[in-house]
């Protein structure tokens, strides 16, 4: 969930969003309604003895190869929403407008383990983005 | 969604066995119980046993692993563990096959888990039914297999809300 909320705004138009859900009829059903589990009937769902997963590179197509081998189990956009207080509080802690530990001085387990791999996942985004305007100029 | 995790070490949370006389519910309602901690899926009574638990802050779970053992439990215990069957018949019949030392190995980090689930019970337990409480008050429940079960259901509770887990990476 919380390594999605990185790579959804990487890949832009081309990942899952909301607006598919309000533009297909049904495709919000199919996705779970906003964090359930996947319906069958939902295109390229696969399935193991955990239940129903798609693929994280169906969901962000053009993602990092830490994301693109993970089994989402349910709207990863919903799961970032929920989420979004760890993600404000990191992105705040890192763009120098206040410490995380004003704002969370007493760290969960779980919190910290979020961070991390908010962080690991946000500088392998950006990695990608340099490499990418790398081979862009190259190119020409 | 499997997310129901903390995410302060200071915030705590109620929640009640599934063994306990005054909890209702169907096996399919306790492990979605389990899950979510949402008590919604069980039918409670009135004199059903809260506990209150907190979530581990990353000190507070190393300090549980060190206490419990992390510096001298066995390695060759912990690999043998990692490396057990899941299916019980498959796994009688591949631990049939050990040594006595590597029997011997297993047993011990087997200790050494359950030392580690009692540390955690001991640091995240507040109170029972809001009176303060320790972790000898659980040992002394009765009969024996309500005790394993509370202390079990307990321990899942505290590492799902203290762990981000799988959904939530």
């Amino acid at each position: 969930m919380i390594a999605s909320s990185v790579w959804l705004s990487f890949s832009r138009g081309r990942s899952w969003s909301c607006d598919q859900c309000r533009v297909t009829q049904g495709l919000r059903k199919k996705r779970g309604n906003c964090g359930g589990a996947f319906n069958d009937a939902l295109p390229m769902v696969q399935r193991d003895e955990r239940g129903l997963y798609v693929p994280g590179y169906r969901v962000c197509p053009d993602s990092g190869s830490e994301y693109s081998d993970m089994q989402i189990r349910s709207c990863p956009v919903a799961g970032a929403n929920r989420l979004a207080s760890i993600i404000s509080a990191y992105h705040r802690h890192r763009s120098g407008l206040y410490p995380i530990s004003s704002s969370h001085p007493q760290p969960s387990c779980a919190f910290v383990d979020a961070v991390d791999t908010l962080h690991m996942h946000t500088e392998s985004a950006q990695h990608r983005a340099q490499q990418r305007a790398i081979e862009e100029n190259k190119h020409g | 969604m499997g997310l129901s995790f903390l995410t302060s070490s200071e915030q705590t949370l109620e929640v009640v066995v599934t063994c306990d006389p005054s909890v209702e519910c169907t096996d399919e309602e306790r492990s979605q119980y389990l899950d979510s901690g949402d008590m919604l899926h069980l039918k409670l009574g009135d004199s059903a046993t809260t506990f209150t638990i907190k979530a581990l802050s990353p000190a507070e779970r190393e300090q549980a692993e060190i206490k419990a053992g992390a510096m001298t439990r066995s390695e060759l215990g912990r690999l043998l563990w990692s490396e057990a069957p899941d299916d019980q018949r498959e796994k009688a019949r591949w631990h049939h096959q050990l040594s006595n030392d590597e029997r011997e190995a297993m047993s011990e980090y087997q200790q050494y888990l359950n030392n580690v689930y009692n540390e955690m019970i001991r640091a995240s337990l507040i109170s029972i039914n809001d009176v303060d409480a320790t972790l000898e008050q659980l040992q002394m429940i009765r009969p024996e297999s309500h005790r394993v079960q509370t202390i079990s259901e307990l321990v899942l509770h505290i590492q799902r809300i203290s762990l981000l887990g799988d959904e939530g990476k």
